[in-house]
């Protein structure tokens, strides 16, 4: 499938206004990580930027506009991680250990987890790419999303955006 | 049963619109009935698991069955203005006396005469034709939500969702949350409609989303076993082979039509607009028609969203409240109205500016 | 209400009123009902006994009678007139009519907005459905 069909199926297949990357050498030194948002799409909505504690999702001009981040107040703490009501944000860390990141995904399903259960790692478009070791399991809002903060090879980082729990 | 009640503002409905409406108009003084034709109150708010876009007025970020119980707090701040009757259809208006008839279940009939009624009714699935549409199994994407979200029950093992708008990328995500297989969903454009990030949601699932694909065919003799799919080329003809999906559910999302039948018996001005998806009433600035004492608000208006919805039923509140003498903020028409543009004011309400240039009219003229 | 063995701590099925899982726990086995939700909590009813097309079934009072059909298996509910093709529910919201069944005696009732009760009769609609002249009015009431 061509590229611009998988973008208009839902899957990402190059940054753009609304789904960027942290800058190279800020991301590879943050402990705690740096977020990733994946809203390319211009719709009605901000939550990201509301729930954020430091300001780092920028104050949107238009509610319409795609999110905006200062990447410098990014504390990774994944509050909008837990509050996108798309699900489209993610918070990854390299420094986690030598050779592991730590990838930080909003999760709703079932079965759900345990702390060091081991995942599959699926890539956009559902593939699995690897296996990670959930490390920890937040719940910031206590509205039902988990945030699961999981350990994948580091290699993997642009691929990883979800789990399946196998039990 | 002769005994004809008598209230000041009748909401039809008691969805997002007309919940808020009559929180909205009761917080006045307005005395509010409100009928629901369902067992409970809430519409379509109380299916929705998924937490809402908008602003944080609109309640972006909080799931949709939690937004109707803030809805319904507030009522209760008022309830001595508000008498709701759920199980309850609204079945005929009465344009030679103004009166409304009501069923309570099955048996039994009541009359009111209200001063003022929202019709706040909402909408109704499409289906699309083809053969075996009509086999059980065939379900409309709400009914499934309403199956699952509502009653816990299981919907099938695995759907085949028909429609690629925000219903189906929702419904195929709620299934999947419900433990459901999603077979695929079909889309029949070139692009998804609904919104993208939707979409990747369950497409990193790993569930296939079918651009210009379309359903040819159900099978099944008594129930839905399977459906043929093919593909579509750019005029919406079929090219290349059908392809056989094993499925128990086929699962319509294909659109919404507005439900409003009272406000023809009332003989309000209607009109046949495409982009809010079928016939709407003429309506001013304020949502009232042109019968001086119907107003409409939520999908019954247009095929919108819930977030309109809810702004649309508290300008329509707060209007009928003032008709009828209640002394009322009337900034709060402009504040409304700025949360309302704001929202349609994107690309994605590009449809729905085009719709309503068609369907509104600054103000009747005739004001009493 | 018999007083039941506490099996709030078995994980899967959470009930707001514990006294009833015993009996209900094993109905949901049998009943295709949503074991476990990544977010609702579902809370039924009372667990009463009805019958459809004279076998006995179980569901939850107050709840749509389609909606227990459906947890039950049973997912026809009318042959229609002319081409006699099977009918289950499609909107589920008392607007479409793909749902009408005779309950105690009355035809096109919308199974999918009527709440089911104790020992409702609910039977398979063919047809058109006939009106029976003699049912007793305001009995449910």
């Amino acid at each position: 499938m061509n590229n611009e069909k998988l973008y208009n199926s839902g899957v990402l297949t190059e940054t753009c206004k609304g789904a960027i990357l942290p800058p190279k050498e800020l991301w590879e030194k943050k402990k705690g990580g740096l977020v990733i948002i994946e809203c390319p799409q211009r719709i009605p909505c901000n939550p990201c930027h509301t729930s954020c504690p430091t300001g780092a999702v920028v104050a949107f001009k238009d509610i319409n506009d795609q999110p905006e981040i200062d990447y410098e107040k990014c504390t990774g703490c994944g509050m909008c991680v837990a509050k996108c009501p798309g699900l489209a944000c993610f918070v990854i860390a390299p420094t986690f250990s030598e050779d592991k990141a730590l990838l930080k995904l909003p999760y709703e399903l079932t079965p759900m987890p345990e702390k060091k259960d081991k995942v599959q790692c699926l890539n956009r478009v559902g593939e699995v790419v690897t296996e990670g070791i959930v490390e920890n399991i937040t719940e910031p809002f206590k509205d039902s999303t988990k945030v699961l903060h999981v350990s994948i090879d580091k290699s993997f980082v642009d691929q990883v955006r979800s789990v399946r729990v196998v039990k | 049963m002769s005994e004809i009640k008598k209230t000041d503002i009748l909401i039809v409905g008691g969805g997002a619109a007309g919940l808020s409406a009559a929180s909205e108009a009761a917080s006045y003084g307005a005395k509010v009935t409100v009928l629901e034709s369902d067992l409970h109150l809430g519409g379509q708010l109380v299916k929705q698991t998924h937490k809402f876009f908008g602003s944080k007025d609109e309640h972006a970020g909080t799931r949709g069955y939690k937004i109707a119980d803030i809805i319904l707090k507030e009522i209760e701040d008022n309830k001595e203005n508000v008498e709701v009757h759920t199980n309850t259809a609204a079945v005929g208006f009465y344009k030679n006396d103004g009166i409304v008839t009501a069923m309570s279940g099955e048996e039994s009939y009541f009359k009111l005469q209200p001063k003022k009624i929202l019709m706040a009714t909402g909408a109704q699935e499409r289906i699309i034709p083809f053969p075996n549409n009509d086999l059980p199994g065939v379900y409309g994407a709400g009914a499934v939500q309403t199956l699952m979200n509502v009653y816990g029950v299981v919907p099938g093992k695995k759907v085949l969702m028909v429609g690629a708008g925000n219903i189906g990328l929702i419904v195929s995500y709620q299934l999947m949350q419900a433990d459901v297989e999603i077979a695929a969903v079909l889309e029949a454009l070139p692009k998804i409609g609904g919104y993208w990030v939707h979409a990747a949601k369950i497409r990193r699932l790993g569930v296939p989303i079918l651009l210009r694909h379309t359903i040819k065919a159900a099978l099944g003799k008594d129930v839905v076993e399977g459906a043929v799919i093919q593909e579509l080329d750019d005029k919406f003809q079929l090219i290349g082979e059908p392809k056989k999906i094993d499925c128990d559910v086929i699962c319509l999302a294909v659109g919404l039509t507005p439900t409003n039948e009272m406000l023809w018996q009332a003989g309000c001005e209607m009109k046949f607009v495409p982009q809010l998806c079928g016939h709407v009433p003429m309506r001013d600035a304020k949502l009232r028609t042109s019968h001086p004492d119907f107003w409409v608000a939520g999908d019954a208006a247009g095929i919108e969203e819930a977030s309109a919805a809810m702004i649309e039923g508290r300008i329509a509140g707060l209007a009928m409240a003032e008709a009828l003498g209640c002394n009322v903020r009337k900034e709060n028409f402009g504040i409304y109205q700025e949360r309302l543009d704001s929202l349609r004011r994107g690309e994605a309400g590009e449809k729905i500016r085009c719709g309503l240039g068609m369907a509104q009219i600054k103000d009747w003229g005739n004001e009493e | 209400m018999r007083a039941a063995p506490d099996y709030s701590n078995i994980g899967v099925i959470r009930w707001t009123n514990s006294n009833k899982l015993l009996k209900t726990q094993r109905s949901m086995i049998e009943m295709q009902l949503i074991k476990s939700h990544p977010i609702l909590e579902f809370s039924h009813g009372k667990l009463v006994k009805f019958s459809f097309d004279d076998k006995d079934m179980e569901g939850f009072e107050g709840e749509p009678i389609a909606m227990a059909l459906h947890a039950n298996g049973v997912h026809t509910y009318r042959i229609t007139p002319e081409m006699k093709r099977p009918r289950g529910f499609f909107c589920a919201i008392g607007k479409c009519s793909s749902c009408f069944m005779v309950v105690d005696g009355v035809p096109n009732v919308r199974t999918c907005v009527t709440p089911l009760k104790e020992g409702m009769k609910v039977e398979t609609q063919t047809g058109k459905g006939t009106v029976p002249l003699n049912v007793e009015v305001g009995s449910n009431e």
